[in-house]
């Protein structure tokens, strides 16, 4: 029986493993999309026989790394009695092991003592795919129109590189130079993770390191149900729409039931919306990466393995937009349906874990840009993240702040200054938009708005994803949704018009603006018992209005002083709680003024 | 063994286009999609270590089974052992189309490589943005389907099984092409088996011998039909309507000198932002097409008859498109227009009779609705019109390099892919006027059921699409007639009578053009 300490320390060591593995990769891969956004991340899977598990992750955008948990699954599956030392895999196909067709997942068998024991492997997003549209196509109906598909494939069979297997991919991909630097920086980092593994298990010997894996999953699993256990039974449930599916259908449920009982959490997706025939389409290792990545916000202090997971059971019904069948798009399933299952789990969790709860998601707002980079002459594929980094939502005790939620840290939002040397784009503006914050006692991140402009590009062609306008990501508790998320091309300009859902064209003129506000996350607890001296501060940071103030919080200051006027501030908060306490449903300011600026009428009320 | 004369060889030249005769008819009732069966869109041939064609069984490919071969020999050149089986697809290397496969595998005897065989066919689907792969919309290959540069599908004896099972991810019909790619490496395990009896009966040497006389009888009997043509020179262009915007340039100055054929398209227009391109290896076997259909059925379709053929395109122009652009209709239809052109002035140099080799041919696609997640049907086959007439003939039918294809039967159509066919004729006074007139023209009526979709490019033929009363779409496809072939007024008058009494001339015409008097045709 192993000790505890030890057990701690390879558990320690696998997680530094894991982090040595995508720093490797986000410092020699070429595409800014890794090494400026770190839009991958790397995990330690062990394998003993019967199954696989994840034991250690890092620079963990949570969507990748769970996902990986069934490409490993997959490749062991399709690799059965056909795999060895050298052996490099690469997984991508949403119906064989991936979530959806750009992320590319290498996987590498290391193996000890005659048995693959332990996968190193990174996930990554690559900019391109093939397929009929560059960075992907928003109007697919079938995973064909998607891009180049591929079973689990061997890059490397037993030590030796597959040049005709290489060849193929980057054929098909715009940018081969960029995929193969990619590919090959994900490797390196699979074979530093495999030198460490091995270090470790010379250190320690194999039979302990097994035995300190068994402990750390198991040592999740029963914290795990220790959590669940506190938890009243019963249960719980919330519902979720999507805005578009960019196929016709609005307002799309997604349903989630969490059924709590004893020490086990059973989260049934049934009354979900029917698969859509357009790209919103989630497949189980994406659903089940959201719905993970919503636990592991609400148990932080428990390591993230899979032994964490076991305690949950999850019900996804075929043919919904959480379980689609083969062959239906799924290109934008990542962030969307992928933030509202995430989303919508952690709203239902509100019922039994309300001191936990808090935006875990992001909300899609996805531009893509592409034509000719009249700098250099060649060809540029511009997915930026720059534009869309607030979603951290208010948790209690601590407003949200910064950019994505803390599930989602490990990406970064690019340098605007790298962003502008790297594509043909000038950026004019960046900044906070005052009252767009949602309010709660401990308020959302608040809203950030970009504009940007081409510069130097020709042919270009944009594709424009919004989500998240109609129906924010949630406020918990009594706190506000977020005040959601619009895109304005030729923002107060003759030609202005809103991208309320989607647009796919040329610009014209070339250099026409673009402004995109990224909405923020949602509020925690009734705004009207936030200190007022929070809301102070953040009227004197320009977070929030005077008017934003009395309107939002019933705060009232002086406006030369800027001091609280306590006896009014208690009478106006009286009297908006009175009448809040009415069925007359209200919106906060920031979300009254995005719905003034953007004309649209959003869904009435959830109907659970 | 012993040294063969050359009877022996001439015999084993005639073995070897027996053979691939024999394997062709093996794919053809093998494979599952209809493209081969009836359509006969494959090839099988017998290759030498250099990618000459021994013996094909399908003219048509001479060029894109040259092309392909070479491209697998450069990659695999030194990596070819026995049991191996090289999988390509891609356009813009040794291709035609996505979803124009081909299998290429080293023959043995003894455990060195001999020959190669190797088959091609044009799959239903391959992936990209339109069910099966033809998308005129295209800008890039991406959106046409998934290119597949040279990979091994088999090694020394053992399915790739990864290769394998992401191939046929990539395609919406994976039974069918998976059956497809099947027959296809039945044909030529057939056929490498035979040509190992024959080299176990007659020897390695003698089997090599017989494969490079059969190329070098090719190219002799080519030079010598070539010696009779005189020499000479001539341009030609042509500049197609092709919807909106700019079409395609073709523009070929063909030569006969010093024995050899010199085609020069180096001035065509430049690249398309369309699926209005061909890759260079449809070009080429194009050119090879056009040569073969002048020297006629005398010269063995072979490597050898390549030897004659200088061809010049000239990188990112219409006809020798550069990577990624997109090719998945010039290669039908700039295919046929360059046979046509490059042929005629041929012809036209050369002084032979033959009239125009081919026409251009239009692309319509169809997939009804009732089918649901049916291939889409290409109605090509339906499109047996536009041969012209010739020295001593009238013409009939299709042009003669496209008669490969085989009249669907009403019946199995209607049974497999929900389309009914409600007429075939021929069309009054579409035949092209000549002493010896054109084929007549065709018209087509078919009903879709449960309606569906169209995809067409259309090169003088029409489509007319309307809605019948009991619900399904009413289709109707008129094909163009063939020109004719020397002075109307010039032509029997019998024939003009008989063509009149066939309802293939009206008086009308049988007077304007002909000159035949309508009380005479009366009389």
């Amino acid at each position: 029986m192993i000790d505890s300490v030890t057990a701690e320390i390879v558990r320690n060591y696998l997680e530094t493993v894991a982090a040595e593995v995508i720093q490797t990769m986000t410092r020699t891969s070429v595409s800014p999309i890794f090494n400026e956004a770190h839009d991958c991340s790397a995990g330690v899977f062990s394998y003993d026989d019967r199954e696989v598990s994840l034991i250690a992750r890092a620079d963990a955008a949570p969507v990748h790394i769970y996902a990986a948990l069934s490409s490993v699954e997959a490749s062991l599956e399709f690799f059965r009695g056909n795999l060895a030392q050298g052996d490099v895999i690469l997984v991508c196909d949403p119906y064989d092991g991936g979530s959806h067709l750009p992320d590319y997942t290498v996987v590498m068998p290391v193996f000890i003592d005659g048995k693959p024991q332990f996968f190193p492997s990174v996930r990554g997003h690559m900019p391109d795919n093939g397929g009929p549209v560059p960075g992907g196509n928003l109007k697919a109906r079938d995973i064909w129109q998607e891009g180049f598909r591929f079973s689990p494939i061997k890059l490397y069979e037993r030590g030796e590189l597959r040049e005709d297997v290489w060849e193929w991919i980057v054929r098909n991909n715009r940018l081969p130079e960029n995929l193969r630097a990619d590919l090959e920086a994900m490797i390196g980092g699979c074979r530093v993770g495999e030198q460490r593994i091995r270090e470790l298990c010379d250190r320690y010997g194999i039979e302990v390191v097994l035995e300190a894996v068994r402990w750390i999953l198991d040592s999740s699993e029963r914290r795990m149900r220790e959590r669940i256990s506190a938890w009243p039974d019963g249960e719980y449930a919330a519902t979720s729409l999507l805005d578009t599916d960019f196929a016709g259908r609005r307002d799309l449920p997604i349903k989630v039931t969490l059924r709590v009982e004893g020490d086990e959490v059973t989260a049934d997706f049934a009354g979900s919306a029917e698969q859509t025939d357009g790209i919103a389409n989630s497949v189980p290792a994406n659903t089940l990466a959201f719905l993970y990545t919503a636990f592991s916000a609400l148990c932080p202090e428990i390591p993230i393995n899979s032994g964490f997971f076991r305690p949950v059971r999850p019900v996804l019904p075929p043919g919904t937009i959480v379980n689609a069948n083969e062959p239906a798009a799924v290109r934008a399933n990542t962030v969307t349906p992928g933030a509202d299952i995430g989303d919508v789990v952690m709203k239902a969790a509100e019922g039994f874990a309300p001191e936990r709860v808090g935006t875990c998601s992001i909300d899609l707002l996805g531009p893509w840009l592409w034509g000719k980079d009249e700098r250099s002459g060649r060809s540029f594929l511009h997915y930026e993240l720059l534009c869309t980094p607030t979603a951290s939502g208010g948790v209690e005790g601590a407003d949200g702040w910064g950019a994505w939620p803390a599930t989602f840290s490990s990406a970064d939002v690019p340098s605007v200054e790298m962003s502008e040397v790297q594509y043909p784009v000038l950026y004019k503006s960046g900044q906070l938009v005052t009252d767009s914050a949602a309010p709660g006692r401990w308020r959302g991140s608040a809203g950030w708005e970009t504009v940007r402009q081409p510069h130097r590009a020709a042919d270009q062609h944009h594709s424009i994803r919004v989500q998240g306008l109609y129906s924010p990501l949630h406020g918990f508790c009594g706190g506000c949704d977020a005040t959601g998320n619009y895109v304005v091309i030729d923002p107060g300009g003759e030609r202005e018009r809103v991208v309320s859902t989607w647009t796919d064209s040329a610009l014209s003129p070339p250099d026409e603006l673009i402004l995109f506000n990224s909405g923020g996350g949602g509020g925690w607890g009734n705004p009207l018992e936030r200190d007022p001296e929070l809301v102070r501060r953040d009227v004197l940071d320009d977070l929030v209005s005077l008017d934003g103030a009395r309107w939002d919080y019933g705060v009232v200051l002086d406006p030369e002083l800027m001091t609280v006027d306590p006896e009014a501030t208690a009478a106006e908060r009286r009297r908006l709680g009175e009448q809040r306490a009415g069925d007359r449903p209200w919106l906060s300011l920031g979300r009254k003024n995005v719905l003034e600026r953007t004309g649209i009428e959003p869904p009435s009320e959830t109907e659970d | 063994m012993t040294a063969i004369d050359s009877i022996g060889l001439e015999i084993l030249r005639r073995r070897f286009e027996a053979l691939v005769a024999e394997l062709g008819a093996v794919v053809g009732k093998l494979a599952r999609s209809t493209a081969i069966r009836e359509n006969r869109a494959y090839s099988v041939a017998i290759l030498d270590g250099h990618g000459g064609v021994v013996a094909i069984d399908n003219p048509l490919h001479l060029g894109l089974m040259t092309g392909g071969a070479r491209c697998a020999l450069d990659r695999f050149r030194y990596d070819m052992r026995e049991g191996d089986v090289v999988l390509l697809g891609d356009a813009h290397a040794g291709g035609s189309r996505c979803q124009d496969l081909m299998l290429m595998a080293p023959i043995s005897v003894d455990g060195s490589t001999v020959l190669q065989i190797a088959a091609r066919a044009e799959m239903p689907d391959l992936g990209g943005e339109l069910i099966g792969s033809v998308n005129p919309a295209a800008r890039e290959v991406w959106a046409e389907g998934v290119p597949v540069p040279p990979l091994k599908l088999w090694r020394e004896g053992h399915q790739v099984r990864d290769v394998q099972a992401s191939l046929l991810m990539n395609t919406r019909f994976p039974d069918q092409v998976e059956g497809n790619l099947e027959a296809l490496l039945a044909a030529m395990t057939l056929g490498s088996g035979r040509i190992q009896r024959l080299a176990a009966d007659q020897g390695v040497e003698a089997v090599l011998a017989a494969a490079a006389h059969s190329q070098d009888y090719a190219e002799r009997r080519a030079r010598a039909l070539l010696a009779g043509w005189g020499e000479g020179e001539a341009s030609v262009r042509r500049e197609p309507a092709a919807g909106e915007g700019a079409g395609p340039v073709v523009a070929a100055t063909v030569a006969i000198a010093a024995g050899s054929v010199s085609v020069d398209l180096g001035a065509s227009g430049p690249e398309l932002r369309s699926a209005l391109n061909a890759s260079a290896t449809s070009t080429a076997a194009a050119v090879a097409t056009a040569v073969s259909a002048v020297l006629g059925p005398e010269v063995p379709v072979n490597g050898g008859l390549l030897r004659l053929i200088e061809l010049r395109t000239a990188a990112g122009t219409v006809v020798d498109a550069s990577f990624p652009s997109a090719v998945s209709c010039g290669h039908v239809y700039l295919s046929s227009l360059i046979v046509e052109l490059v042929g005629t002035a041929l012809a036209e140099l050369a002084g032979t009779s033959g009239g125009a080799p081919a026409c251009e041919r239009s692309i319509v696609v169809v997939r009804p609705e009732a089918a649901g997640e049916q291939a889409p049907v290409d109605l090509a086959p339906f499109a047996i019109a536009g041969c012209s007439g010739a020295e001593g003939r009238d013409g009939w039918g299709a042009p003669h390099v496209f008669s490969r294809s085989l009249m669907p039967s009403a019946e199995e159509w209607e049974g497999q892919a929900e389309i009914a066919v409600r007429g075939i004729e021929l069309v009054r006074d579409s035949a092209g006027p000549g002493r010896w007139r054109g084929a007549p023209g065709l018209a087509v009526e078919l009903h879709l059921r449960g309606g569906g979709e169209v995809t067409s490019l259309l090169f003088g033929d029409r489509i007319e699409l309307g809605d019948t009363d009991s619900g399904p779409r009413r289709l109707r496809l008129l094909f163009k007639g063939g020109a004719g072939y020397g002075d109307p007024r010039q032509r029997d008058r019998e024939a003009v009578r008989a063509d009149v009494r066939d309802g293939l001339v009206s008086s009308a015409e049988a007077k304007a053009a002909y000159g035949l008097a309508v009380e005479e045709e009366a009389a």
